[in-house]
């Protein structure tokens, strides 16, 4: 039916004398289920394909999305409505003819039979049971995949094919110690080895890390931030490079070639040809390429699109993306290097220091545009041989500084939840954290 | 838009092939987006959202599907596969009496996207020539029409037409390598005569006049201190610090600290806290839940004592407890779960500044950021956008980088003294059933201690 739906839309286009149209055709699988009593429950199943569309008329580039297929005028009513009043246009794709269908990679979470899910769920979940000695308690364990294609044609022939995977299996459990009860949860995601053993083991970690927990002493800390804790920041802090952020004055750079020195360890990433969804192109038909945001500490590249690379003088850089709306700026796999140090050296470093293992309110905790992020976190602290887990503290201060005050970097580089983009990062050890506790 | 001819045979095919319960959600929705940075438009978005979502229970079984193929064959061909593989077998689950109801639709004033850009113009204009120092003025306006049509096989036929509109204006202020943004939201279940009914140009200006008052903010001290939340979107603490808690879904789960607490003293006395889904054109406002069943105004809190939880079907079932109309979703790809609609504090008898008396040194937070809480440990947090230092009774100086943490139990029983200036903000609250538009709501309230993160030294 979508097929039929377009070859209307570009008829009237045509008819319309509009210049160039490109087409976005999304089409998304879902599957989800949670376990009860040993069987797949709540179970939720999906196929839904939406139509973009967007056009350049008169120097002005207009978009709309619709997933009713009925009426191709009314949306190319609309999309005219929304020609943008600005200098703002969409370009051709580049390159004289762009085909590209990426390749399909099989994905073990997610290409192999409901019921070996559903037994993988149960063996996570009886796992979690026998490693706490029946004092864990499951509260839910759930699988969610989503698998996006997206496929974009132009009136000029060319013809862009991307395929998104994400997928995890999780597990959420209650662990009673002394009439108490602490939460832990731990997922196996689609970019991982399937290791049901670590899951359930780091399940029970988390929750058991909360006993006897107490608010530690206000003060600066070394501070080492395990390696999943580390690519959540990373992902809220990547925008600060992004050249739309700093467009819009969003970010804390201010000015598009402003020079940024951080600790000469650090050195981020965005390699396309990693993980699941390798990308030869980006989403304007640039080819995309592993490049160094951060290098050695300094300011490489600025993530940016078409229409900023000509804004500012500059090359695509590979990252325009489309964002719902229109072509925005983002990264395909985003990581910090590794460094050579395993875990068990980074402990090493520092007699007294605090483990990060968990934060939270990373959407409001950083604010990109000032630089300034407080996070209400969760550790260990180590502090003349005695061992405390801490919570109901907060991690605060500037990311600049923090990036700055880098003592090493482990080896030991992980993956967050896939998603369009990516973020990994390897744990690190910063000097003078500041933890805010209440005593 | 699925027919009620096709909702029902759907509904009845289901049912005839073994299935104890099938629900039918289709929806038809219209959203228009606009942004606007330093007067420069950014976007202009049109999106049309149209599927159906069937829901199947049978022996205690819930599977949900969900499609924008919405032919009358490819519906059948859903609940075929539905009903084939879903496990047939007694069901514990006893559903009431059929009701059958069909709402009118209102009529909506339609807009263009001249007007919208006017809109979003008369707020933004007076944020960039408050001061230089303003470097970034951002609007970011949004309005939806949402048609939905909820069936089931007990005989619910309800539609709907839900509108709302809102703008999320932002200003980043800048000042000898210093910078502080500030945001506000504002919004209503209403259409574009909401926005004739504001002045804009002062909505526009006080964003503006905030993020340059906290350009010369102190660093927040941290610790534990006494602290006063303003009134509105203050509300966010109670949100988080025990209205998810109080969702029959956590309760079902064992993931909330008051599973089995009805009748226990959870808060202080101060605390009447009231989840009300009818209020008339408030933002978390509908008719009736997306199961069809009413909305209601629920007393959770009563005076310190809890007195319902929110509850969807199932949860009400499970749980052996009234439906009180809160199954919500964000759309026709989510199954419903029970959430929140426009949850506030009561208002009771203190005046704003009684609040600040006896207050040596403490926190005001006249703005909050987000949140997110641990329902099942109860720790919260939310960040501070604006607040101020109180020094013997009095509001001193600005302040920045204050983070709020606590655990809900506690901070209830903590709440001394509650104001009599309730009001409600507008917020999204992002969940199991995707993105939805809560109110959060509160009067002025103080908080004997909270822990209070932050970089500054006490004076």
């Amino acid at each position: 039916m979508q097929e039929e739906f377009i070859q209307q839309f570009l008829t009237l286009c045509r008819k319309k004398k509009i210049e160039y149209v490109r087409i976005l055709i999304e089409e998304c699988e879902e599957l989800k289920f949670e376990l009860l009593d040993r069987n797949a429950n709540n179970i939720v199943v999906a196929n839904i394909i939406g139509i973009g569309v967007i056009i350049n008329h008169l120097g002005k580039m207009g978009y709309a999305y619709t997933e009713d297929f009925s009426n191709p005028r009314y949306l190319l009513k609309k999309v005219l409505d929304n020609l943008i009043i600005s200098k703002e246009s969409i370009d051709d794709f580049d390159g004289c003819h762009v085909v590209y269908s990426q390749e399909r990679r099989f994905v073990p979470l997610i290409d192999c039979s409901f019921e070996k899910k559903v037994e993988m769920a149960n063996d996570l979940s009886d796992r979690v049971i026998e490693y706490s000695s029946g004092k864990a308690e499951v509260l839910s364990t759930s699988y969610s995949s989503k698998r996006k294609k997206i496929h974009f044609i132009d009136t000029r022939g060319k013809d862009i094919q991307h395929i998104y995977d994400t997928g995890y299996l999780y597990v959420h459990i209650s662990y009673k110690h002394e009439e108490k009860k602490y939460s832990g949860l731990a997922y196996i995601t689609c970019n991982q080895i399937i290791d049901i053993d670590k899951c359930a083991k780091d399940a029970i970690t988390k929750a058991c890390r909360c006993i006897n927990a107490i608010s530690p002493k206000t003060g600066l800390y070394n501070a080492l931030i395990n390696n999943d804790v580390m690519a959540k920041i990373l992902q809220r802090i990547v925008p600060i490079f992004m050249g739309d952020k700093i467009d819009m004055g969003l970010s804390l750079i201010k000015e598009y070639d402003e020079k940024i020195i951080l600790s000469s360890k650090l050195s981020i990433i965005d390699d396309p040809n990693i993980l699941n969804n390798s990308l030869e192109y980006d989403e304007e038909g640039v080819k995309t390429r592993k490049k160094y945001i951060i290098k050695n500490g300094r300011l490489e590249t600025i993530l940016n699109n078409k229409n900023l690379s000509k804004k500012y003088k500059t090359y695509a850089t590979g990252n325009g993306f489309y964002n719902g709306s229109s072509v925005g700026v983002a990264g395909v796999n985003i990581y910090i290097k590794e460094g050579e140090k395993s875990y068990d050296e980074l402990m090493l470093y520092s007699p007294n220091k605090i483990i990060i293992y968990d934060i939270s309110g990373l959407k409001s905790g950083i604010d990109i545009s000032s630089g300034k992020f407080s996070l209400p976190a969760k550790g260990i602290v180590f502090d003349k041989g005695e061992i405390m887990n801490v919570e109901q503290f907060t991690i605060s201060g500037n990311i600049f500084d923090l990036l700055n005050s880098i003592i090493a970097i482990g080896d030991d580089l992980h993956w967050g939840v896939p998603n369009k983009t990516n973020y990994g990062s390897p744990s690190i050890l910063f000097s003078n954290l500041m933890i805010t506790g209440t005593k | 838009m699925i027919t009620d001819e096709v909702c029902r045979s759907v509904a009845e095919y289901g049912i005839s092939h073994g299935a104890d319960f099938v629900e039918i959600f289709g929806e038809h929705t219209v959203q228009h987006g606009v942004s606007l940075v330093n007067n420069e438009t950014k976007n202009l978005i049109y999106t049309e959202i149209c599927g159906v979502g069937i829901r199947v229970i049978s022996g205690g079984k819930v599977s949900y599907a969900y499609t924008n193929s919405i032919s009358e064959d490819s519906l059948y061909k859903m609940i075929r596969n539905m009903v084939e593989n879903v496990f047939i077998g007694e069901s514990d689950i006893k559903y009431g009496k059929p009701t059958n109801e069909l709402c009118n639709l209102n009529e909506f004033c339609e807009l263009s996207n001249k007007d919208r850009l006017n809109i979003i113009s008369e707020i933004s204009r007076p944020m960039i020539s408050y001061s230089p120092k303003i470097r970034m003025a951002g609007i970011e306006y949004f309005d939806s029409n949402q048609d939905i049509v909820i069936c089931n096989s007990e005989g619910v036929l309800k539609r709907d037409r839900r509108y709302r509109t809102r703008c999320t204006i932002k200003s980043v202020a800048s000042d000898k390598g210093e910078t502080h943004s500030c945001v506000k939201t504002i919004g209503k279940s209403d259409d574009f005569n909401y926005w004739n009914s504001l002045d804009l140009n002062n909505v526009g200006r006080s964003v503006a006049e905030t993020s340059i008052n906290m350009l010369g903010a102190n660093n927040c001290p941290s610790g534990v201190f006494p602290v006063v939340i303003s009134n509105g979107f203050g509300g966010v603490l109670i949100h988080e610090a025990c209205g998810h808690s109080l969702e029959s879904n956590s309760i079902v789960r064992n993931c909330s600290e008051y599973t089995e607490s009805l009748g226990n003293i959870i808060a202080s006395n101060t605390v009447t806290l009231i989840d009300d889904g009818t209020i008339n054109g408030a933002w978390g406002s509908m008719k009736f839940d997306d199961e069809g069943y009413d909305t209601q105004k629920t007393v959770l809190i009563k005076k310190g004592v809890l007195n319902s939880y929110m509850t969807d079907r199932i949860g009400a079932i499970k749980l052996g407890h009234h439906r009180t109309g809160n199954a919500r979703r964000e759309n026709y790809t989510f199954m419903p779960t029970s959430r929140m609609t426009n949850t506030y504090i009561d208002s009771c008898n203190e005046d704003e500044s009684e609040l600040f008396s006896e207050i040596t040194e403490g926190l005001y937070v006249a703005n909050v950021g987000g949140g997110s809480v641990n329902t099942l440990s109860g720790e919260f947090n939310f960040s501070v956008a604006e607040g101020y230092w109180i020094k013997n009774g009095i509001v001193q100086y600005p302040i920045k980088g204050a983070t709020l943490i606590g655990k809900g139990k506690e901070v209830l029983m903590n709440i001394e003294k509650v104001g009599k200036d309730v009001s409600l903000g507008q917020g999204m609250c992002i969940a199991k059933s995707g993105k939805i538009p809560v109110s959060v709501g509160q009067p002025s309230i103080r908080i004997k201690e909270m822990i209070v993160g932050g970089i500054g030294k006490r004076s």
